[in-house]
């Protein structure tokens, strides 16, 4: 259900540990977590023992979530309140501005009066002081639309950091056996965080996952078993496939058809052009989109010391390099990259974040959140 | 250019397989990274591939040439020493330094000889041949002579081996000169299409280094390695000789009284090295071993021939050098009457404590000891009672001066040391002859050319003849005869000078001074026979008066080494002169000292004739004339000396030599005219005639000259090598291919400066191939998160 608008997370801050407050949902993963430590020696920058809310203890997710979700992560997403930066088109009304003007709750604007309307939106204090005739409008508000966009490609299926450093479930290794953290695992956790919040403030969220094209879909819905649906088709999702951006964007946008926000997971490891191409035909369609692209440390740094072929998890041909040869290229090429894409996005006027899969989830979705919901207030009332 | 270790050089080009072999080897090895972003790797690929390309094309170009410099550099690279592209089988001269410096030990006399570093040194060389290859190696000992062990070269490189471990050291100086010689005839001889190099492994001490003995031109484009020649020499003294004032001692017959064999010897010291000019003291003792009368070694109470513990000691002396000396001498007084022994010979014995080089610390000499000498005296036979002394006829004179009588018994006992036997002068044949040790022609007038034909082969069978001429002024023809039997190249006018008036009526007096005596005419050595009297004669000569004497023309300087002026008269004619038989007509005169010839001829200006002079009647006659005869006899006797390396000068009866001390003691060899090889080993041996009777022992001295351990000017012996290579180019040093113990060769060719330089290149190289390599694969770059994802990549991970 709608909630009441312009109220939400502001306090968030940015700097990881100075949450504005602490929520845990699950006590057992709590003896598993080491809490980051601070630069300057003089502790955790956690409380060891954080007081739990009751509310979101009782709003525990379950099963697949406790995988991906880290105690801390999941903390963070609890004053979270995701709000579309975009005019969205619910069905229902809600927190969200809508595109049908006309006498609702919020005013936007006078209009001359024309013979026909109805006058009760006569504004009689304007006739009263200017002697003219002036209609009321009012801003209709909606209900939000999450489409949660994520890669799926062979791309995703990499990742340096340790299962059990990044999961919240403690298990050393994935159900699959996989010792390690993907950028695949930690778009999932994204994409379950995001669809937390969402549906935890009564929005519709849906999952399209894609490589070639769209693989699988979750409908959007805000029941609660949505989320589970959500999380569960991710986490047995295979990864394994060729990236093609734009026919899967084609894909979503036959099956999204009310302006929606998307939210797009990926590592961008696709060309620039198919990337615009893409997003154009959201902004076309009158989508707000934020993209997250995920990436690896190993791939930010490149740190190799020894030559070794290198394999393409999407089927590029095999290279025999010696990586520090090559290494400042690389960089440049992926710095060069990540910046003319983030340079699309936002010339469509679409929001893009980096995630990293070494970081910790909640802290870098916070202050996202919170810088957006800071900059849609700026639009509003600037 | 050739290489002196092909094998390694090969080696090396197979190393060069080694970069190629390491980058398949870790190509295989390396397990594959499955990477998400490898559109950008390609990316970057793409964009350095070129520069890529090169810096690996230029990495792997500089560790094969890294290689290949290393290999060359081991293998010892020459540029043109062997001619350029020289290559084939290897032929190495070792030219080992046997000789007695090869003795010489380090500080505090222990460790290993010089010889033992040579031997290392040699075996290491040989060792970096190659049997496959065909090299072949030659063995050529320095010890005078040198001669060649193994040449020509042989390819059996292991018994070269074996020879070069079995090689003895010698007493002889090193024959570098004529070892150089042996190698560039059968260099040239041979003429093999390989590499040759001659290695001469010698201290190259003054000893060795005779720089002033040409050297032999070796074949062109041979190497010559050698050490550096030392700049300093090693503190060393030797006995450079012992020298007994008389070296027959007549003893007198027993019950007879007599001197008792009593003589003197003086032993000579030399130093040479480092220390030389402080002073030095140095213990000399002298001992005597006894030769029985068949040239076999004494076997009875002391005597002995071993040098050691068994002969006899005759005393004990310091000799001391003064600051700056390098000569010292010290006298030892002989007395070999208390010598037990049958034997005539005696062999004295001078010894010094051990130094750094023990191999010049010994010298031996032969004396003779005789109860009496038999003198023939050739004059008309005396039959009856002794005239009346103015009726004495000149033999009669000398039996008088070889046999006084004198009231001083001792006078009288000395005199029957020396026992006249008359010689008719008309009779003069061998047989008359034989027997005798010497003899006196006091009226020559009376031989034929027979007779002198006698004389001359008594004096060839190294005795000694005393000529006086004929007392009858008109009857000096006989000199037609002497000359032509004797050779001696005197010049003898047979008409007599008289003391005219000028002289007045003192005659022709004798000189009173040595210097007016004009002592020595000729260098004859050995032929100083008044070298004991000398200095009574000035005292003795002034009472002389003579009247007439033949003028004895001085010898002239050609003949000088085998003529000596004994004593002259003051106006500077000789009145005696000391001449070897044959020294006129060149027939083999050796002066050297200790190398003269047999035989000697003593012609007196004056008979001993009252109308002549009134010598006879005056106490100088006694010494002059027993003088000529004692010492004659001693210089008239063929050498008993020889020097290890040198040939031996034995009688000419001589028809085999026994060894009696040294290496093959007891051995005997046959000998020719006279003349026996040269032994490099100081000894003892004994000259047998053809019926196994000894003519006389005969030691040989190690070669004092060959242990001289003063340093040469380096530059002067290093041009003296070079000489033989026409380039210094071709001369290359061994020094510093040795590591301390000398036991294990490096580089003989590092001193040629190529290898030095390859591997100086290959340093600079491999410096540049390790900023190539880090600048190349960007090893500096600050590596940012180091170690955040060292872990699998990706579950996809194509291992």
């Amino acid at each position: 259900m709608g909630s009441t608008v312009w109220i939400g997370i502001q306090a968030v801050a940015s700097r990881e540990g100075a949450a504005a407050s602490w929520v845990w949902i699950n006590r057992a993963p709590l003896a598993r977590y080491h809490p980051p430590m601070a630069t300057d020696g003089s502790g955790p920058l956690h409380p060891v023992d954080p007081p739990v809310s009751p509310a979101i203890e009782a709003a525990l997710p379950e099963g697949d979530a406790q995988l991906y979700l880290h105690p801390q992560t999941l903390a963070r997403l609890g004053s979270m309140e995701l709000r579309a930066k975009m005019i969205v088109e619910g069905v229902m009304s809600g927190a969200h501005r809508s595109p049908f003007q006309g006498f609702s709750v919020e005013f936007a604007q006078h209009r001359p009066y024309a013979p026909g309307d109805d006058i009760r939106h006569l504004d009689w204090k304007v006739f009263a002081r200017t002697d003219k005739l002036q209609l009321k409008q009012y801003q209709q508000e909606t209900n939000l639309d999450l489409v949660v966009m994520v890669d799926a490609s062979g791309s995703m299926n990499f990742g340096s950091r340790s299962f059990a450093d990044a999961s919240g479930s403690g298990r050393k290794t994935s159900p699959d056996g996989r010792p390690n953290w993907t950028k695949f695992d930690h778009a999932t956790a994204l994409a379950a965080a995001i669809s937390y919040v969402t549906l935890r403030q009564g929005d519709r969220a849906g999952l399209v996952t894609f490589a070639d094209g769209v693989l699988h879909q979750v409908r959007r819905s805000s029941s609660s078993g949505t989320w589970r649906q959500i999380v569960g088709a991710l986490s047995q999702h295979s990864v394994d496939h060729p990236t093609n951006f734009t026919k899967s964007i084609d894909q979503t946008l036959a099956k999204v058809t009310n302006r929606s926000l998307v939210a797009i997971v990926s590592d961008f490891f696709e060309d620039p052009e198919a990337i615009r191409a893409g997003l154009a035909k959201l902004r076309h369609k009158r989508h707000d989109v934020i993209c997250f692209q995920v990436l690896d440390l190993a791939e930010e740094t490149f740190d190799f010391r020894d030559a070794a072929p290198f394999v393409g998890l999407e089927g590029e041909a095999v290279l025999r390099v010696d990586p520090r040869a090559i290494r400042q290229g690389y960089l440049k090429a992926l710095r060069e990259h990540t910046e003319r894409v983030q340079r699309i996005a936002r010339g469509f006027g679409f929001d893009i974040v980096r995630v990293r899969t070494h970081d910790w989830l909640g802290p870098a979705l916070a202050s996202f959140v919170a810088r957006r919901n800071a900059q849609i207030k700026r639009s509003k009332y600037g | 250019m050739s290489l002196l270790h092909p094998a390694i050089f090969g080696l090396g080009l197979a190393a060069l397989a080694l970069p190629i072999a390491v980058h398949f080897l870790f190509r295989r090895r390396r397990r594959p990274e499955a990477w998400a972003a490898m559109r950008f790797v390609l990316e970057a690929y793409k964009r350095q591939r070129k520069r890529l390309r090169f810096e690996q094309v230029l990495l792997f170009s500089a560790r094969c040439l890294l290689i290949l410099l290393a290999a060359l550099a081991l293998a010892r690279p020459m540029l043109g020493a062997d001619g350029a592209g020289a290559s084939g089988p290897v032929t190495l001269y070792l030219l080992v330094d046997n000789s007695i410096a090869g003795d010489l030990r380090g500080e505090g006399l222990q460790g290993e000889s010089a010889l033992d570093r040579h031997r290392a040194r040699a075996l290491a060389l040989i060792s970096g041949l190659d049997e496959g290859r065909g090299d072949r190696a030659a063995l050529v000992p320095l010890g005078a002579p040198a001669s060649g062990v193994v040449l020509p070269p042989s390819p059996d490189l292991g018994a070269v081996a074996g020879l070069v471990r079995d090689l003895g050291l010698t007493d002889a100086s090193a024959d570098v000169a004529g070892a150089f010689a042996l190698v560039a005839q059968d260099a040239e001889a041979s003429s093999g299409a390989g590499p040759v190099r001659v290695a001469l492994l010698s201290d190259l001490y003054e000893g060795s280094a005779d720089t002033r003995s040409p050297l032999a031109s070796l074949p062109s484009g041979a190497t010559l390695l050698s050490p550096e020649a030392p700049s300093s020499g090693v503190a060393n003294v030797s006995v450079r000789s012992i020298e007994p004032l008389r070296s027959v001692l007549v003893s007198g017959r027993p019950g007879a009284g007599g001197s008792g064999g009593v003589t003197q010897a003086v032993v000579t010291l030399e130093r040479a090295g480092a220390g030389a000019n402080a002073p030095e003291s140095v213990r000399v003792r002298l001992s005597a071993e006894v030769v029985d009368e068949l040239g076999r070694q004494e076997t009875g109470g002391v005597t002995g021939l071993d040098g050691g513990d068994r002969a006899a000691s005759l005393g004990e002396q310091v000799a001391r050098f003064a600051p700056g000396e390098r000569s010292a001498t010290v006298a030892f007084a002989v007395d070999l009457s208390a010598l037990p022994g049958r034997g005539r010979e005696v062999v004295l014995v001078a010894q010094i404590d051990r130094d750094r080089l023990p191999g010049d610390n010994v010298a031996r000499r032969v004396v003779e000891r005789r109860e009496a000498l038999r003198v023939g005296v050739v004059a008309q036979p005396r039959f009856g009672e002794r005239p009346a002394i103015d009726r004495f006829t000149p033999g009669d004179w000398v039996r008088l001066a070889l046999s006084p009588e004198s009231r001083d018994a001792s006078l009288s006992a000395r005199g029957r040391e020396i026992e006249p036997v008359d010689v008719p002068a008309g009779a003069v044949d061998t047989a008359r002859l034989s027997g005798l040790d010497a003899a006196v022609v006091a009226e020559p007038e009376g031989v034929d050319a027979t007779g002198w034909a006698a004389l001359r082969s008594f004096a060839d069978a190294g005795r000694a003849v005393v000529v006086f001429p004929s007392a009858d002024p008109a009857a000096q023809r006989w000199l037609g005869a002497f000359e032509q039997a004797f050779g001696t190249g005197l010049t003898i006018d047979p008409e007599p000078r008289s003391a005219g008036g000028d002289e007045g009526g003192r005659g022709f007096p004798l000189a009173t001074r040595e210097g007016e005596a004009g002592v020595g005419g000729g260098e004859g050595a050995g032929l100083d026979l008044f070298a004991l009297i000398r200095a009574e004669l000035p005292a003795l000569a002034g009472s002389v008066t003579t009247a007439r004497r033949l003028e004895i023309e001085r010898p002239r300087a050609e003949a000088g080494l085998g003529a000596r002026v004994l004593w002259s008269f003051a106006s500077g004619a000789p009145l005696a002169v000391a001449v070897r038989p044959g020294a006129g007509v060149g027939e083999g005169v050796e002066g050297s000292p200790g190398r003269a010839g047999p035989g000697l001829v003593v012609v007196f200006a004056s008979p001993l004739d009252l109308g002549w002079t009134d010598l006879p009647a005056r106490p100088l006659v006694v010494p002059l004339v027993q003088e000529s005869v004692r010492q004659g006899i001693s210089a008239a006797r063929p050498s008993r000396l020889g020097v290890a390396g040198a040939s031996l000068s034995l009688p000419r009866s001589a028809s085999s030599v026994r060894t009696l001390t040294g290496p093959g003691a007891g051995a005997t060899e046959p000998v020719r005219e006279g003349e026996h090889r040269p032994r490099r080993s100081a000894g003892v041996v004994a000259a047998l005639d053809a019926g196994g009777g000894s003519l006389g022992a005969v030691v040989i001295n190690p070669d004092a000259d060959g242990a001289r351990t003063d340093a040469r000017p380096p530059g002067e012996v290093r041009g003296w090598l070079a000489s033989a290579v026409g380039d210094e180019e071709r001369l290359v040093s061994l020094d510093g291919a040795m590591d301390a113990s000398g036991r294990s060769e490096r580089d003989p060719l590092a001193g040629s400066g190529l290898a030095a330089w390859l591997l100086l290149i290959a340093v600079v190289l491999a410096l540049v191939e390790m900023v190539a390599a880090r600048g190349a694969s960007h090893a500096s770059v600050a590596r940012a998160g180091r170690g955040a994802g060292r872990r699998g990549f990706g579950r996809g991970e194509a291992a």
